[in-house]
């Protein structure tokens, strides 16, 4: 275990992977706070440049945006009340309220500081789950690939907020794109229409860019946008953390846990973390009246919660090849094109580097 | 622009029986139970029920009105215009007008006509939108060119690099 760890951080330590994973950040953050923009967009559209990468630093790119990214849906979710990413709505009205009182900062600290926490134990999380689930993993045969496959069709249509009905309309559109082509058992040309371009069939990336980033601008076109901020001196963000963290471990630990199992599921992303961890907090808190007036407590929970979900929910995308979420759904699509084939064919070492990257 | 579910439905029923159909006509592999025809056929299958099931509101109990959140200081009135609607297309029409044109135009020209448009229907004076046409091409053709190595259509106008 030591020796694998002290392996991976060798991996990472490159100048390459460094730079990578900073510029990547900061690509996540911008993005993420923009309204609208989501953390899956950002994801979607680094992925035409990880081709260009080395696998460690393509890895590292995509985990470093897409932790950013969730973490900052929540700037926007505080100062103008629109949630920067679906991960931050569920807390986005208890922060706007404390930007109200006039304590945008500790709403803002409580999210970079928490959402940190979070991203570090869903990280622990993944070092300690993976290994032994990974024994199971390397045991399965064809028979077990394929009911996982089709569990992982059925938890697409669970996390669409919308009927599933139409969650399984969508999924089979996405299932009958991916017909287009001559890679079938018979070889022929199915749905190409003489069209001698489709015989390859629809790639990945321009899937991913036209349903995530164009369906994201024909949105704009239809909403109008958001009102200026009025401008005022901001203080420190980090003033009072450590305080809140003495004051809430409970609920940070207890975010963090949900979070991390939410995680694993698959299917089930940070949106789906934050809104179980923000209804917990609210029931078990010692104050639940308190909630929706600006308290900070929930907003510890739920973004200790959210964090850690984006870490642990490598778990099925690294062991199974089942995305927790949209995210990894593009992660599992880069690591194939990498040639780091998620599921049994991942080696061992390379597995730990993935792992290593979040 | 929100169709009603009825034509939703009905459209996710004809393309169902399309894909259906089209795996039907091809050819299965001889010995093999599973040639390249069995995937469109459940998958048409399959679509074509959803479909009917969206067109009669199965399940329509599940959907949430996706709410809007009121912003403090005057509440965002969108222009309801019939043709308003319509610019949710923008976008598409755009990408096709890409594909049609580049190679002809090269990519500068048509990325600049496209980057116009759309800034100038996201809201964007034509201050902003004019100089934005010019550069942002140039911007985005360098990185390709020059980081990514993925050579763009010249067309009209060929860059020096």
């Amino acid at each position: 275990m030591l020796k694998t760890l002290i392996e991976a951080f060798a991996l990472i330590s490159t100048w390459e992977v460094i730079i990578a994973m900073l510029a990547a950040s900061v690509y996540g953050l911008v993005i993420g706070s923009l309204p609208g923009l989501s953390a899956t967009m950002a994801t979607a559209l680094l992925v035409p440049v990880t081709f260009y990468l080395s696998p460690i630093a393509a890895i590292a790119t995509i985990v470093a945006a897409s932790s950013m990214a969730i973490f900052s849906g929540d700037i926007p979710g505080a100062l103008l009340r629109i949630p920067g990413t679906p991960a931050s709505a569920a807390y986005a009205d208890e922060a706007y309220a404390m930007t109200r009182k006039g304590e945008a900062e500790l709403a803002l600290g409580a999210g970079v500081w928490f959402s940190a926490v979070g991203g570090i134990a869903g990280t622990l999380s993944l070092m300690i789950l993976a290994p032994p689930l990974a024994e199971i993993a390397l045991s399965f045969s064809t028979f077990e690939y394929f009911w996982l496959a089709f569990l992982g069709l059925m938890c697409a249509t669970l996390v669409a907020r919308s009927s599933p009905v139409k969650a399984i309309a969508g999924m089979f559109i996405g299932l009958l794109v991916s017909c287009i082509g001559i890679e079938n058992p018979g070889g022929v040309p199915r749905f190409t229409f003489g069209i001698t371009d489709l015989f390859g069939g629809i790639e990945p990336i321009p899937a991913l860019v036209g349903v995530f980033a164009v369906a994201q601008v024909m949105r704009a076109m239809l909403t109008p946008e958001p009102p200026p901020i009025p401008r005022r001196k901001f203080g420190s963000i980090m003033a009072g953390q450590w305080l809140l963290t003495k004051k809430y471990h409970w609920q940070m630990t207890r975010g963090n846990i949900i979070g991390i199992i939410i995680g694993v599921l698959p299917g089930a992303g940070a949106d789906m973390a934050a809104w179980v961890s923000y209804a917990m907090s609210k029931r078990f808190s010692k104050e639940p009246e308190k909630f929706g007036t600006g308290h900070v407590e929930g907003l510890v929970e739920a973004g200790a919660s959210n964090n850690a979900s984006i870490a642990s929910g490598w778990v099925p995308s690294l062991l199974f090849g089942i995305p927790g979420d949209t995210i990894a759904a593009i992660a599992i699509g880069v690591l194939y094109m990498k040639g780091l084939n998620p599921a049994r064919r991942c080696s061992p070492k390379k597995r730990r580097a993935c792992m290593r990257s979040t | 622009m929100r169709l009603p579910d009825r034509v939703t439905g009905l459209f996710l029923v004809g393309l169902g029986a399309a894909a259906a159909y089209g795996g039907w006509q091809l050819p299965p592999v001889p010995g093999q139970p599973v040639g390249p025809n069995v995937f469109p056929l459940v998958i048409g299958t399959g679509l074509a029920l959803c479909g009917l099931a969206i067109a009669f509101g199965i399940g329509h109990s599940f959907e949430e009105e996706e709410e809007l959140i009121p912003v403090e200081g005057g509440k965002p009135t969108p222009p309801t215009g019939k043709l308003y609607g319509l610019r949710a297309l923008l976008p598409p029409a755009l990408l096709l007008f890409y594909v049609v044109v580049a190679d002809k135009l090269g990519f500068i020209i048509t990325a600049a006509l496209i980057v116009f448009v759309t800034s100038t229907a996201l809201g964007a004076r034509w201050k902003l939108s004019l100089p934005l046409a010019a550069l942002a091409p140039i911007g985005i053709h360098l990185i390709f060119s020059k980081l990514l190595r993925v050579p763009l259509p010249a067309g009209l106008l060929p860059m020096p690099w």
